[in-house]
């Protein structure tokens, strides 16, 4: 069982660093601002969910492995409040975000379908 | 008021009991404990139905598989050409408060949407990926939060997500 519960902690911590790598793939690829948010607050949350994950299974005991899990708790909240601070601040000192087909920046309310 | 205290303080050992790594030093825990029930703030959060909170963990937690997925898949594609809009999603379920800012910071972690700024009409949010689903999936989350926080919601909104 702990066996197991060990190699299933290898696998999920490698996925992890998988979608690391990926939100930084993001940051580095996506077009402005918004988009590398996007990047970071996503990829990267999951990624470090999966490893937190991983690192739990492979805990002594529950205590540790919940300490572990109240790690990510903690950093969901601040990463999800930070990203909407930094992109409004940005929206607010003119950084206009790169809208990827010709629309409105404010479109109206029935306007969801694709061109 | 006693069932809020009740429940303040069995979280509060419970996060004691994690934190001090499974129930060492209660001599000390539980005085700080006691004094941080009594001198903690009324936040929104206590309105939160704990429930109804624990029902919405997995919803939340594969949406949040699935943003992370979303955007891994995207940054790893040859070419990048994603739709990105910026929409307005007019407030229809949940009243000004803390279910609003539950929602703004939630968005985040969602498939492919960032709140930008909160008004007391509207949400703000960047889209990646504009898709025909995306503007029913913010009306359907405002339902389901607004229910967290024990808001009525029209019937016609109470359809599974």
């Amino acid at each position: 069982m702990t066996e197991w519960l060990s190699l299933l902690g290898y696998v999920l911590i490698t996925a992890g660093a998988i979608f690391f790598i990926t939100g930084s793939l993001g940051l580095i690829r996506f077009p402005d601002l918004y988009a590398r948010l996007h990047a970071l607050t996503k990829a990267d949350n999951l990624g470090l969910g999966l490893i937190c994950l991983g690192l739990a299974c492979q805990a002594p005991d529950l205590a540790a492995a919940l300490k572990i899990l109240l790690v990510w708790g903690l950093i969901l909240i601040a990463t999800s409040i930070g990203a909407t601070l930094i992109a409004s601040t940005a929206l607010a000192c003119g950084l206009r975000p790169r809208l990827g087909r010709p629309s409105p920046p404010a479109v109206t309310r029935d306007d969801t379908r694709r061109p | 008021m006693a069932a809020r205290f009740a429940r303040r303080l069995v979280l509060l050992a419970l996060l004691w009991w994690v934190v001090s790594g499974g129930g060492g030093a209660w001599i000390w825990g539980l005085p700080v404990i006691l004094v941080t029930a009594l001198a903690m703030p009324n936040s929104g959060t206590a309105r939160l139905r704990p429930l109804a909170f624990l029902a919405f963990l997995p919803l939340a937690l594969w949406l949040t598989l699935r943003g992370g997925l979303t955007v891994a898949v995207m940054a790893c594609r040859p070419r990048l050409d994603p739709d990105t809009r910026i929409i307005n999603h007019v407030w229809s379920h949940l009243p000004e408060g803390p279910g609003r800012l539950f929602m703004a910071s939630l968005i985040n972690l969602l498939p492919g949407t960032l709140t930008l700024g909160l008004t007391p009409d509207t949400l703000q949010v960047h889209v990646l990926q504009m898709d025909a689903g995306t503007r029913s999936g913010l009306d359907r989350l405002e339902a389901r939060v607004a229910r967290l926080f024990s808001h009525d919601v029209s019937p016609q909104d109470k359809e599974p997500r």
